[in-house]
């Protein structure tokens, strides 16, 4: 980016902390923001009937993370953003994000590739969640997210999995021993 | 405790805004918010936000300020002022004009940097003498 992007973009985002287990989204809200992690780690989950909660994707560092659907439709989602560490982030609204657009063309083919890479993620995740087997998916977690399989907690993981800590455990174990 | 502060310092810039970051941020979604006018506690963020527009459409400029606070362990004692002009209905009493000045003492209790309870007492009697609704 040149020094007038840069300084477009600067002009249209807002810095936040979040404190451990603080929520940038909660269910029944529409999500009004792209939300870039400069520092700390976000899950984004959702919760079923049984209160249980099931996470969707995690975002670290340098990463993003947004509910897609509702922040383009502007319709109240069902998905929670949770910060797992304490964390720094930048945020940017619809209209300014619409702003960039318009008056620079570069963010409209760095958002698409932003976009595109979480439609990947997230076809990705779906295949493996149909054809995969535990040890299979936390194969694929490790791929997805290197930095992260000593930094989150079991539960986390095992929630992303879709299997009990006590079956993630096993499995790591089984990693470790071959 | 200074964390504490923060947080309060946080939740009272949430309650003048009525910001909805900030509700997310603040306010667990299993939060139960006691007040009086209301039988069954309010949850999570949009009952504190329910509360607050409730109270701008009598007193659209409402404001509170934080006077002291107290905490131990999880709990936290708060004593705010609430000032506005009466510029909107409010249970029932027309638009006077008049500006208030108003005491609530409130009860926190946080858990993982967010409410998760609170009892709110407004001096409901001292704000409805006010305006002008129960006699002086």
């Amino acid at each position: 980016m040149d020094d007038n992007e840069i300084m477009l973009l600067e002009t249209r985002v807002t810095q936040r902390k979040i404190k451990r287990r603080q929520m940038i989204l909660q269910e029944g809200f529409v999500c009004k923001h792209y939300t870039f992690v400069e520092k700390g780690c976000f899950k984004m989950y959702g919760v079923d009937d049984k209160g249980n909660e099931h996470n969707l994707r995690f975002a670290a560092e340098n990463d993003w993370i947004a509910d897609l659907g509702s922040f383009y439709s502007e319709k109240p989602g069902r998905l929670f953003i949770e910060a797992i560490e304490p964390s720094v982030i930048l945020q940017i609204e619809k209209q300014d994000l619409i702003f960039l657009f318009l008056n620079a063309t570069k963010f409209n083919r760095i958002f698409k590739v932003i976009v595109e890479e979480k439609f990947i993620e997230l076809q990705n995740r779906l295949l493996q969640n149909f054809s995969s087997n535990a040890r299979q998916r936390y194969l694929g977690f490790l791929e997805q997210y290197p930095k992260l399989a000593l930094r989150l907690p079991n539960t986390q993981i095992a929630s992303y999995l879709g299997i009990t800590p006590e079956f993630l455990s096993k499995i790591r174990g089984e990693k470790l021993s071959k | 405790m200074q964390s504490n502060k923060e947080f309060f310092m946080q939740f009272v810039q949430f309650i003048n805004t009525a910001d909805e970051n900030l509700a997310q941020q603040l306010i667990s979604p299993i939060a139960k918010f006691y007040v009086p006018t209301q039988p069954e506690p309010l949850q999570g963020p949009k009952g504190y936000l329910m509360i607050i527009l409730m109270m701008r459409s009598g007193f659209s400029d409402i404001q509170w300020t934080l006077e002291e606070m107290i905490s131990e362990d999880d709990k936290t004692a708060a004593r705010f002022i609430m000032r506005g002009t009466h510029n909107g209905k409010f249970f029932g009493v027309p638009a006077t004009g008049k500006t208030i000045a108003v005491q609530a003492m409130n009860f926190y209790r946080l858990a993982d940097n967010q409410i998760i309870e609170e009892f709110g007492q407004p001096d409901m009697l001292g704000l409805l003498k006010q305006i002008g609704a129960v006699p002086m």
